[in-house]
């Protein structure tokens, strides 16, 4: 089993509801964004590049790619970023985790962060899902696929609060399923596909 | 009517405790600031599950925003908002709903639920206005110290010496019980006047049925062949609806977008028409003069449903009626307005193939059919000049106008038009192409406008003011283009200054046009009362802030916009001592002597609310509510005017000419009557920097030769989100978005700081680079409040002028400098 997820391109507006019900749902620390949406334009998110009116601006959101080939997994000296074996899914253990960086060095995706000392929160009591993953001081996170939820059968919340209807999420190595036929039926790419990583993630053009 | 899944989470049903697997292991933050306690997940991952309790209510983001009043569900934990998920709603056909959509936004409310910003008390002011110096005092002192003043100013200088002003913030059915206060005292209104222009010319046009108001409906919007975004940038505006831009792409349909910037909604069109700003009028002219041209004229769409036959009498502009022949009473239901058939003049109804056309002699009255005066309006431009006017390219006006002919053609608009002052000229424009080529009344054909084009639920019925008809009435009404004449002179169109006021879901002073002047109106009352949830711009500047509760620490009722009406269940207990706008007004209500008239409690009033004949007829009572949370009360199928629903214009038909048309507000302003009845294109007040085809540039362009607009951004609804972390983590402060051509020119880069200014104001931010700004133009995401700003405020720059037909906020009709700031 691969766990992927599927980003239709003429569906997406970068409206960035993916960013913050991540952010809600995940507990995330003060500057911690493990979804982001990304601007191909100008210097500045939502702003095109070109010459008026030949423009160019499109977006990409972008989070763990959960590689099929992780660069992170292979440079991690303790094991705390592993390949889940049920799911396919790169995991990070906070534990293990000694804060090396090496995983956010290795990662072409620049998807981690580096919890820098005690986590800070806008909010002082924790908020998302009740089994939202903990933060610790000085260890390494990004996106879980939102694990705890899949678990429960249940979609990441990206899928779930994607406004545009985007964004589609399941087993790529069923051919039967939604992100498979998807991938069959549409062009598609993946991020910096040079790198090796085989992302798990395809983009709809 | 069909109820919903939710009913599956009401309070009582939902109250569970869920086993969840611990994850990840290790004590979390210590204290330091706003990090957060240790949690139950402190033990290993191998633990056994802990057992979290969580109740879920249904709730409703506030509905303003060009969003459907988008349910939600907040997860209360340890009696705490602790989490917000998407709704669930189904259709009647058991499809999802596609209108609850939650937004980026949306998942920011629990921060601005519990910001430091939350007004928690009530407060008084203790030193100079805007000083930022309060005192905390008791509601029994707020009420009474408040009410004590509104009774005096009125004993001494009559009941309209008190104003009450609201606005589009969390529209909710409790808040229209201030509406019973403002009654009972004769208070007067001041009138924000936003979006006045895009509403009234919709309404005025005929896009006004019993189910819905501005034409199509959005959901309409999947079965056009042709997509034409004008007026609108839905990626940034009306982002919850932008996925029946998709499904209508999907469908086929071919997307075009019209705007002066290159937005991301340009970004993802088929083809991409940038504009001249405040010439769309011109542009529909043009594709309507092209269509006639090349046969697309719909005869018979013209004499059936719009006013197209109707005899206008040349002498007066009205309708020639049988009443004018001597035929029928005026003004009875006999007195038909009479069409021109087979060389006389026939009642409307008695006609099957009236004339179109031409100009005609009735009895000795020269008369012409309506269309006639239409097109003697578009054949007074050439295709030439419109190219030059709009710098819309002959060819691309050539492309337009095929495609708007080769199927059935939708045009998704907003109020970008709007915020200009000659927006009329745009609308009325699109509405004549419509009506001409008839392209309307069908599905997948006409029109729709963001937050406007909205299901209108039937069984809410406000019962706030329902048992005063004939018993108390509000005042007069200033709208804000003339406000601060009134502040200024003491006395205006017959009405004289209030000395106080009463400001609820509204921030004027950052919102609405030519912020000095609001200062200066607030500065001229002796009382300005501000009820918030947070300390806004006008809260800041008020003498007494009263702490609203949010909206998930009250019961309410919404429809906004959504095919449900949706009870909203009070899920926390109000911050501080805030208190729901139903309490409030019942408070001062019963301190102004009018305790008989405020003796309901939340609930009656609510029930009241939903317990009427057109509520039994579709399901719809209390009870249904309480269980349900969520009740569909629209018709099944996407409602579109002229189709499946009534035209409410005077005529029935929709109205390209408007007979014997008013002002919206009568103030003593020139009115050309003759000129307004019928669509023309006029420039802007002040935008309009350049001479064009004969039009020429304004004086102030000298000076002030840059067109500054504010874009409706995705990141902020007006003022609100200002105090949402995660949201200013991703726009952490206002810039201000320059075309790189005008940046070099201007000798200014990405990062440096600008001084942007007029004759009104200035305001001192940092620039961003983006190519998608059509040169000339500045663009600053609007909502900032003055904290936002390195020096000065965007608002200080535009202006209250307005044209005579509309009041109207004309915030894009601005010219400005920009200088580099060393």
């Amino acid at each position: 089993m691969q766990y992927g997820m599927v980003i239709d391109l003429e569906r997406c507006m970068g409206c960035q509801t993916c960013a913050t019900s991540c952010k809600l749902a995940n507990n995330l620390p003060s500057g911690n964004w493990w979804n982001t949406v990304r601007t191909e334009g100008g210097k500045t998110i939502d702003t095109a590049s070109g010459e008026y009116p030949n423009c160019e601006l499109q977006h990409y959101p972008v989070a763990c790619q959960h590689c099929k080939e992780p660069a992170c997994v292979a440079v991690c000296p303790t094991g705390a970023t592993y390949k889940d074996e049920e799911t396919g899914l790169v995991m990070q253990d906070p534990e293990t985790c000694i804060g090396c960086k090496s995983c956010i060095e290795a990662c072409p995706y620049a998807v981690r962060v580096y919890n820098d000392g005690e986590p800070a929160y806008a909010m002082e009591f924790a908020v998302g899902f009740a089994d939202a993953p903990v933060h610790i001081a000085n260890t390494v996170e990004k996106c879980t696929m939102c694990a705890n939820l899949v678990k429960q059968d249940q979609q990441p919340m990206c899928v779930q609060a994607c406004v545009g209807y985007a964004r589609f999420f399941g087993d790529l190595d069923d051919p039967e399923s939604e992100v498979s036929k998807l991938i069959a039926s549409r062009e598609s790419t993946q991020l910096l596909v040079e790198q090796g990583t085989d992302p798990s993630v395809y983009y709809l053009k | 009517m069909a109820g919903n899944e939710p009913s599956t989470l009401t309070r009582r049903t939902f109250l569970q405790t869920t086993a969840f697997a611990a994850a990840g292991a290790a004590s979390l933050a210590t204290l330091a600031g706003c990090s957060q306690p240790a949690s139950e997940s402190d033990a290993s991952k191998e633990d056994a599950p802990v057992e979290v309790a969580e109740e879920v209510y249904f709730q409703s983001c506030m509905g303003n925003c060009s969003g459907w009043g988008c349910p939600c569900y907040v997860h209360v934990r340890d009696g705490k908002i602790a989490n917000i998920t998407r709704a669930k709603l189904k259709c009647p056909d058991g499809s999802d709903s596609p209108y609850q959509e939650t937004c980026l936004k949306g998942y920011a409310n629990i921060e601005r639920m519990y910001s430091p910003t939350r007004v928690l008390y009530p407060m008084k002011r203790a030193g100079e206005r805007g000083a930022g110096d309060w005192e905390r005092i008791s509601w029994d002192d707020a009420v009474s110290e408040i009410t004590a003043k509104w009774k005096e100013l009125q004993e001494q200088y009559g009941p309209e010496a008190v104003a009450f002003m609201s606005g589009s913030g969390s529209g909710m059915a409790t808040i229209s019980y201030t509406g019973r206060l403002q009654a009972l005292m004769g208070a007067m209104t001041i009138a924000p006047c936003y979006d006045n222009t895009g509403m009234n010319v919709q309404m005025n046009h005929g896009g006004l049925g019993a189910y819905t108001i501005g034409h199509n409906e959005h959901r309409d919007m999947v079965n056009a062949n042709n997509l034409f975004i004008w007026g609108t940038n839905p990626t940034e505006s009306n982002i919850v609806d932008y996925h029946l831009v998709s499904q209508a792409k999907e469908n086929g349909a071919k997307v075009i977008c019209i705007d002066p910037i290159y937005t991301t909604s340009a970004a993802k069109a088929d083809i991409y028409v940038p504009i001249r700003p405040a010439t769309d009028g011109l542009l529909a002219a043009g594709m309507a003069l092209i269509s006639i041209r090349d046969g697309h004229e719909d005869v018979a769409h013209l004499q059936t449903m719009t006013v197209a036959p109707f005899l206008v009498k040349d002498s007066d502009g009205l309708y020639l009626r049988l009443s004018d022949l001597g035929q029928a009473e005026p003004l009875s239901e006999e007195d038909r307005i009479l069409v021109y058939e087979g060389g006389e003049a026939v009642a409307f109804d008695a006609a099957s193939n009236p004339e179109i056309r031409g100009s005609f002699e009735v009895e000795g009255v020269a008369v012409k059919p309506a269309y006639q005066i239409l097109l003697d309006r578009l054949n007074e431009w050439d295709l030439d000049t419109i190219a030059e006017m709009t710098d819309v390219p002959l060819g691309t006006i050539e492309e337009l106008a095929a495609i708007w002919n080769s199927g059935l053609s939708y045009i998704f608009t907003g109020f970008g038009p709007d915020h200009y002052a000659n927006g009329q000229c745009g609308y009325d424009g699109m509405f004549a192409l419509m009506d001409i080529t008839g392209q309307e009344a069908k599905h997948g054909a006409g029109c729709s406008c963001t937050d406007f084009s909205a299901p209108n639920t039937p069984g809410l019925v406000n019962t706030a003011t329902a048992d005063l008809v004939g018993v108390a009435a509000p005042g007069r009404t200033i709208h804000a283009p003339h406000f601060h004449q009134l502040m200024e002179d003491g006395e205006f169109a017959g009405m004289k200054a209030p000395k106080a006021a009463y400001i609820y879901i509204c921030n004027p002073i950052t919102n609405e046009p030519d912020r000095q002047k609001w200062l200066k109106s607030f500065d001229a009352m002796e009382m300005v009362v501000v009820s918030d949830m947070f300390m806004s711009e006008a809260a800041q500047y008020a003498d007494y802030v009263l702490p609203v509760a949010f909206l998930y620490e009250r019961d309410d009722l919404s429809s906004t916009s959504n095919p449900f009406v949706k009870y909203t269940q009070k899920a926390v207990e109000p911050a501080g001592e805030a208190k729901g706008d139903f309490e409030i007004i019942t408070a001062l209500g019963k301190a102004m002597g009018f305790e008989d008239y405020f003796t309901q409690d939340l609930t009656t009033f609510l029930a009241s609310c939903v317990t009427n004949d057109a509520a039994a007829a579709v399901g719809l009572s209390w009870e249904a509510l309480q269980e349900q949370h969520a009740i569909w009360t629209y018709p099944e199928e996407p409602q579109v005017v002229g189709l499946t629903d009534i035209i409410l214009s005077a005529t029935g038909r929709f109205e390209f000419y408007h007979e014997g048309i008013q002002p919206m507000a009568n103030v003593g302003q020139e009115w050309d009557m003759l000129k307004e009845s019928c669509w023309f294109w006029e420039p802007p007040i002040e935008a309009w920097p350049e001479t064009i085809g004969g039009f020429e540039a304004v004086d102030e362009a000298e000076k002030y030769p840059l067109l500054f607009i504010s874009e409706r951004c995705k990141f902020k609804t007006h003022t609100m989100f200002n105090n949402s972390p995660m949201i200013l983590e991703l726009d952490p402060e206002p810039y201000v978005k320059v075309n790189p051509k005008d940046a070099e020119a201007y000798g200014v880069t990405e990062g440096d700081v600008v001084r942007i200014e007029n004759d009104r104001g200035y305001v001192v931010i940092k620039v961003v680079l983006n190519a998608g700004v059509r040169p000339g133009m500045l663009v600053i995401d609007h909502g900032w409040e003055r904290d936002g700003y390195i020096d000065g405020h965007y608002s200080d720059l535009s202006t209250y002028e307005t044209w005579p037909r509309f009041e109207q906020d004309n915030w894009f009709d601005c010219l400005v400098q920009m200088e580099k700031v060393q």
